[in-house]
């Protein structure tokens, strides 16, 4: 079949204003600027140990702390639902099936970040994430814990200031790292030997917290006394501390380990 | 023109029938019109705490050299009966809805990935009911069933001679005829019929269901 000259020189021509152009070696890369957070981040990863592919999502929030910063992505693994264990052979509460009830959680593993969009898979928290990062904080929290190993007893100070000004509701919760335990893996087999970190464990002033607002440079401040769990490692634990409301999620969080040099211990 | 079409349409099949996804369980091929039982682990994680763990077979493998998109519909073959989770060929966890589901997923050159479905129940409950699978790789197209059965022990107490017709006798168990199901300690079906006659079984514990009563006997 003859195919048409003046087809051919179009094609010819078009293949002209398409060709790339010359670029030098050392000016082939545009270098991304150095991001710094200005707000920090809350993930509720909602997991289980009877979720095989949770273990991904954990990944996921162990690189974006190692991008990041862990001060700046501040995760809490919050277990319930189908594929959790419950206590004390497991790591469930009975507030997570409040938390699952309220964002309507499915499947799993899902997570809300900072309290907006909605439930997310864990491959798009990485942009939800970066996208939190970069806005400004209302409110900045200052959080004070003073245990008594002798009785268990933890006295949590939480100072709220504002920046721009805000009102929601202040939410105190504690977690805790380095808990061995039984984990499905991706691949199927069992780990029985698993080290959970950011387990959600108790939420101090309630399962929604209580109402804040603060003027810009006005400064709240509660103080909230809790004893720990028999079962809870002092030493392995911190205290969350988040101010949120309806309209713009999270304003600001925190994370305050009860020991000075308390960190997520690896796996 | 003609020529031209009638061998774009060759180039595309070429290209489609390059896709060649391999389904496996326990290590053999899935056939077409197979059923696979699926029979679960008891898992002890200590005080007294027990849960089951359900095979993530069967294993879909990319064997082509092309990118093939893996559809999988499941659909649950009874109306009443347990909740199906669904954690396999994408990576959510969750609950099938309604009778029947349907995922999607791209497998690379050499890529895997399973099924991984299971009945919601405790290992106090028992199951025994299969849900039919079809899968679509390029213009391949394979379906299968998988069928679950576990039998709980949960409420049988101790052992005794006989049950319902069916006793222990030396190297198995006698049994009547009716539907009959005989399983280990742990669940796992060992053989089911509902001819009278014996079955030969290694020294153990059994648990017998014979109709609707079930109770545990001991073979010497």
């Amino acid at each position: 079949m003859k195919i048409p000259l003046t087809y051919l020189c179009t094609a010819a021509l078009a293949l002209t204003l398409i060709a790339c152009d010359e670029v030098d070696e050392g000016e082939r890369f545009e270098p991304v600027e150095d991001f710094t957070p200005r707000k920090n981040v809350l993930i509720e990863d909602f997991t289980g140990q009877r979720c095989n592919n949770c273990p991904r999502a954990t990944n996921t929030i162990a690189a974006m702390q190692q991008l990041f910063g862990e001060e700046h992505v501040v995760a809490v693994g919050i277990h319930g639902g189908p594929l959790s264990l419950p206590a004390p052979a497991g790591l469930a509460t009975p507030t997570a099936a409040e938390y699952i009830a309220r964002w309507g959680v499915e499947s799993y593993p899902s997570g809300v970040i900072d309290r907006t969009g909605g439930t997310q898979l864990y491959t798009a928290w990485t942009a939800a994430v970066l996208e939190r990062l970069q806005m400004e904080p209302a409110v900045d929290i200052s959080v004070t814990p003073a245990y008594d190993a002798a009785t268990r007893s933890l006295s949590i100070s939480v100072a709220t200031t504002g920046r721009t000004g805000a009102a929601g509701q202040l939410s105190v919760w504690l977690v805790e790292n380095g808990i061995t335990g039984y984990q499905l893996m991706p691949t199927g087999q069992s780990n029985l030997q698993y080290v959970h970190n950011h387990v959600f464990r108790t939420a101090v002033n309630g399962t929604w917290g209580e109402d804040v607002a603060v003027a810009p440079g006005a400064t709240d401040t509660k103080t909230y006394t809790v004893t720990l769990d028999a079962a809870w490692k002092a030493e392995n634990m911190a205290v969350v501390a988040f101010v949120s409301n309806d309209q713009e999620g999270v304003l600001q969080v925190v994370q305050q380990p009860l020991a000075a040099n308390n960190s997520e211990t690896q796996e | 023109m003609k020529k031209i079409f009638t061998l774009l349409f060759a180039a595309m099949a070429l290209f489609t029938a390059k896709a060649q996804v391999n389904i496996t369980f326990n290590g053999q091929t899935v056939n077409n019109g197979d059923v696979l039982e699926l029979q679960p682990t008891l898992l002890d994680l200590g005080g007294g705490y027990t849960i089951l763990e359900w095979p993530f077979d069967p294993t879909f493998t990319n064997a082509g050299s092309s990118a093939t998109n893996l559809n999988v519909v499941v659909t649950k073959d009874y109306t009443d009966g347990p909740g199906l989770n669904w954690c396999g060929i994408t990576t959510d966890c969750m609950p099938i809805s309604g009778s029947s589901e349907t995922r999607t997923t791209t497998l690379q050159p050499g890529g895997m990935t399973t099924l991984h479905l299971y009945p919601l129940i405790e290992p106090t409950e028992s199951v025994d009911c299969t849900a039919s699978v079809q899968v679509m790789a390029g213009l391949n197209v394979l379906s299968f069933k998988v069928h679950f059965v576990y039998q709980s022990t949960a409420g049988i107490d101790g052992l005794t001679a006989e049950t319902a017709g069916a006793k222990a006798v030396e190297g198995g168990i006698a049994l009547p005829a009716g539907p009959w199901a005989v399983y280990t300690v742990d669940g796992r079906l060992v053989a089911k019929g509902s001819d009278a006659g014996t079955k030969l079984l290694p020294r153990g514990i059994y648990v017998v269901k014979c109709g609707t009563t079930s109770q545990k006997l001991l073979v010497d």
